[in-house]
């Protein structure tokens, strides 16, 4: 099993990878914002970094902001691209990148670039001096691949875990519950099949249905169960069903981005066009924000956390966040609310 | 907390179940009689009899006793099913200023719940009397179709029996759950309930103790009083021809012939033809007559078929729900009276392509389920998280919510078949300049417009700030927790506060008429002790 992670935000190049990158070969993770893939790179142990990109001039660029990533330099790192790739590849090279992937690629050619572009990066590493992550033999890697995704998650009826962990772990799902995906509450990958996610969903039943929790004194404790089994219940719904799961997979990557259009950094908003009649001056925090919808949120979100409304700031913050993913302020924010609410649960 | 019930509350029979050391085991009374009829008989003097003795006085006098109240229980007065009742019924129906119908017997008014409670009462205290303790929990089923007015009014019927409702479970579900409970199977099964009143299906995932429900539907005009009707019609029929006497429009003689009905049916079960007389009919110039007439089971065969055709109808769809086919279930139970009878339990197999499965008795597979899950609810809360519940039920939701939108359509907010606890949301905006209030239709059914559905009531959400058009975006959310019970709640968008408003659910009694009964159950009772 080899580890994958893709930079990639449109739903429909993501597709392009996950056919390419069959689940029984490759366990394939598209991390979001800088601080995911700090994490994955951490946690999961990556073997290769594909990155689709259509302008040879930004090639160094790219490869240069991935590499910067602490533990990245033990990935092979391919570029995929539609031009032709034998021109380019050399360019690639010389970037930093260890191999170039034409499209349209089917799986045996992706398989053999990435396995060339691993075997370069094993050698590229032993010339330095540093040790390169060994490459996958056998599929007996599997349990090791998909252990950090199950660490993090409920392993429900799994070991005698004893009452407080389970309470301190109800604690942790629902302070995080509105930015879990629908495939993190369950403990499944993007990938699974749906009788894998009926089983997710059993497991998660027998440790959070809040049958078994009808005698529980504590109503807070009872409350949470509730709210994170309503999700757990909602997640099941909708990835069961082949037409919700599809626009849910769609819609969760954040704003979609338009394949082939070359994206363009939005100029900074200035905030003296935009300031309604007699507002006071906006806050410092509004003036790094690039879109009007996000930074209306974040106002609103500050105004919310000035006014203890923990809850509504969270909401607002996470809507935010929609429309500017990688805002490090919003980020900044959201942990601080979070850390607030845990802190204080039952706060509005 | 002490023990809790299982009750199957049906249309013409009810039955109570408990867990006794580990097992399910269903609760004779003094005579040992685990099936007792639901019906309520009012004497001339004294308080109203329920169950066999009912029944005895029932058949001999129809004019005061009620039977399948269940059939008129959250109904309004102007449903088909009360305006069949009114037709046929020996007793009195007229409606409540509420809307609900009242029954007149021996000159006092009875609302549907009261009688339902007199039911619940009485297997409350069989209950109580097998096992030497106070009960004051319990699960009660109801058909997987009813309707949230259709529940509401069986949990009030409850507080005025005096038991508090842990959770009412669907029919078939319950079924499900005594068939499967302690066998830890991973199989897909299909339930056939065909009850003395209703008809219901329900499609389960058994996977060790997760009994996880796929799809379920089914027809409350469906059930084994159909049976009995279509055979009480063709002897009519018959004597009619003979006679010119049309027992039909007989109130009183109706009910005598649906009484002797219901038996030949059941006879037809083991015998191949039976010969049945009912004394003194008519009476006609000659002299009172009797009303006699044989019929072979292949006659009744041919009455029969269209009902069991329309029960397959519901199966198709439930089969669509789950995005199943019958291929892909490993099992089928049957369940309820009917599956008695040899043309019902053929053309099930038939249907489903497998012989049913045996091993629990289709009249008391309900009421054991449901006492399964009062078990399961009563249980005390795990005390570490690795200890696996015996068995763990996952219900869907039995009817689409929605909600009404402009030229007389129900849009749905959460459709069946969800499982739950479900939530959904929905934003809506102000449409006028200085709008403080939205008013929100809740109304359950499939049916695309308004007029097909059941009204559940209005959510008001209020004391929005005044504001231009559009400017208030409000979002709605609707949840049905694990008791199947629909919350509605509002949030402004803007400010992120929520606000005021709640669901005038019509109920058909108010709390204080639900607690004056109450008051009233306990006085009867204590007086008898």
């Amino acid at each position: 099993m080899i580890r994958a992670l893709v930079l990639e935000h449109s739903p429909v190049r993501r597709a392009v990878f996950l056919g390419m990158l069959p689940s029984d070969q490759f366990e394939v993770r598209f991390p979001r914002s800088d601080e995911d893939w700090g994490a994955a790179f951490r946690e999961f142990g990556a073997h290769v970094v594909l990155v689709w990109q259509e302008e040879p001039a930004r090639f160094a660029a790219t490869c240069a902001r991935l590499r910067a990533q602490p533990g990245a330099d033990v990935a092979a790192l391919v570029l995929v691209t539609r031009r032709r790739a034998g021109e380019l590849r050399a360019q690639a090279l010389e970037a930093g990148a260890d191999g170039l992937l034409a499209l349209p690629a089917g799986v045996p050619e992706a398989r053999e670039e990435i396995d060339a572009a691993m075997r370069a990066r094993l050698g590229a590493g032993a010339a330095g001096g540093r040790t390169a992550r060994p490459l996958p033999q056998a599929p007996s890697h599997d349990a090791g691949a998909t252990a950090p995704a199950a660490a993090e998650l409920p392993a429900p009826a799994a070991g005698g875990r004893s009452w407080a962990e389970f309470r301190a772990q109800v604690r942790r799902l629902y302070a995080t519950l509105d930015h879990t995906t629908h495939y993190e509450i369950l403990g499944v990958a993007a990938t699974a099949p749906p009788h894998e996610i009926t089983r997710a969903f059993h497991d998660a039943a027998i440790a959070y249905h809040p049958d078994r929790f009808v005698q529980l004194s504590d109503a807070q404790d009872r409350r949470m169960i509730h709210e994170i089994f309503k999700r757990m219940s909602k997640a099941f719904s909708v990835l069961t069903d082949p037409r919700q799961r599809a626009v849910y997979d769609a819609s969760f990557a954040g704003p979609p981005t338009w394949p082939d259009m070359p994206t363009r950094e939005m100029p900074a908003y200035s905030p003296v066009l935009a300031a309604p009649k007699g507002a006071a001056p906006p806050a410092e925090a509004a003036a790094t924000t690039r879109t009007p919808q996000g930074r209306k949120f974040l106002e609103m979100a500050e105004r919310s956390m000035q006014h203890g409304k923990l809850r509504a700031a969270r909401l607002q913050l996470a809507i935010a966040m929609q429309w500017e993913p990688g805002n490090q302020v919003m980020q900044e924010r959201i942990r601080e609310v979070e850390r607030r609410i845990l802190e204080n649960p039952e706060s509005d | 907390m002490g023990r809790a019930v299982g009750i199957d509350l049906g249309t013409s029979y009810s039955s109570v179940a408990a867990m006794i050391e580990g097992k399910p085991v269903v609760l004779g009374d003094a005579e040992g009689v685990l099936a007792h009829p639901s019906i309520v008989y009012f004497p001339e003097e004294g308080e109203p009899l329920v169950g066999v003795r009912a029944a005895e006085e029932m058949a001999s006098d129809p004019a005061h006793g009620v039977a399948s109240a269940k059939r008129l229980i959250g109904q309004k007065f102007d449903s088909p099913a009360v305006r069949v009742a009114t037709a046929s019924a020996a007793y009195a129906i007229r409606e409540a200023p509420n809307g609900f119908p009242i029954l007149t017997v021996r000159g006092r008014d009875y609302a549907v719940p009261q009688i339902s409670a007199m039911i619940l009462g009485h297997l409350k205290e069989v209950a109580e009397r097998r096992l030497g303790e106070t009960i004051e929990s319990a699960v009660v089923t109801v058909p997987a179709n009813f309707t949230d007015p259709q529940r509401e009014s069986t949990r009030q019927a409850a507080r005025i029996a005096g038991l508090e409702v842990m959770r009412l479970v669907s029919e078939p579900t319950a079924a499900a759950l005594a068939f499967g409970y302690g066998k830890e199977a991973d199989e897909y099964l299909s339930v056939y309930d065909f009850g003395g009143g209703t008809f219901d299906v329900t499609l389960l995932h058994l996977s060790g103790r997760v009994f996880h429900v796929l799809a379920t539907g089914g027809d409350s005009f469906l059930g084994g009083d159909d049976f009995d009707a279509a055979l009480a019609s063709y002897a009519a029929e018959q004597f009619r021809r003979e006679t010119g006497v049309d027992v039909r429009t007989r109130a009183v003689e109706w009910q005598r012939l649906l009484f002797v009905a219901e038996k030949a049916k059941r006879a037809l079960s083991t015998k191949k033809a039976i010969n049945v007389r009912l004394h003194e009919v008519a009476h006609l110039p000659t002299g009172p007559t009797d009303l006699r007439f044989g019929i072979t089971r292949d006659q009744f065969n041919v009455l029969g078929m269209d009902l069991v055709q329309r029960s397959f109808d519901i199966c198709d769809t439930v089969l669509t729900d789950a995005r199943l086919n019958v291929a892909a279930l490993q099992g089928l139970v049957l369940v309820g009276g009917c599956t008695n009878i040899p043309l019902v339990r053929q053309a099930a197999e038939h249907y489903f392509g497998r012989t049913a499965r045996s091993g629990i008795s289709p009249e008391y597979a309900v009421a054991v389920g449901a006492a399964i899950q009062a078990a399961a609810l009563s249980a005390p809360a795990p005390k570490s998280a690795s200890a696996p519940p015996s068995s763990l039920l996952l219900d869907v939701v039995p009817k689409s919510v929605g909600i009404a939108t402009a030229g007389g359509f129900v849009e749905p907010i959460i459709r069946r078949g969800t499982p739950i606890p479900a939530q959904e949301s929905r934003v809506y905006s102000t449409s006028r300049d200085g709008q403080t209030q939205i008013r929100i239709q809740i109304h359950q059914g499939e049916g695309l417009r308004i007029d097909e559905n059941v009204l559940l009531g209005e959510f008001v959400v209020d004391g929005l700030p005044a504001a231009p058009a559009g400017w208030i975006d409000v979002e709605v959310i609707f949840e049905i927790d694990t008791n199947g019970l629909l919350n509605v709640t509002a949030r402004d968008l803007r400010s992120g506060k929520l606000c005021s408003g709640q669901v005038h659910v019509g109920a058909e009694l108010d709390e204080a008429q639900v607690a004056q009964h109450a008051a009233r159950h306990r006085e009867l009772r204590g007086g008898r002790k």
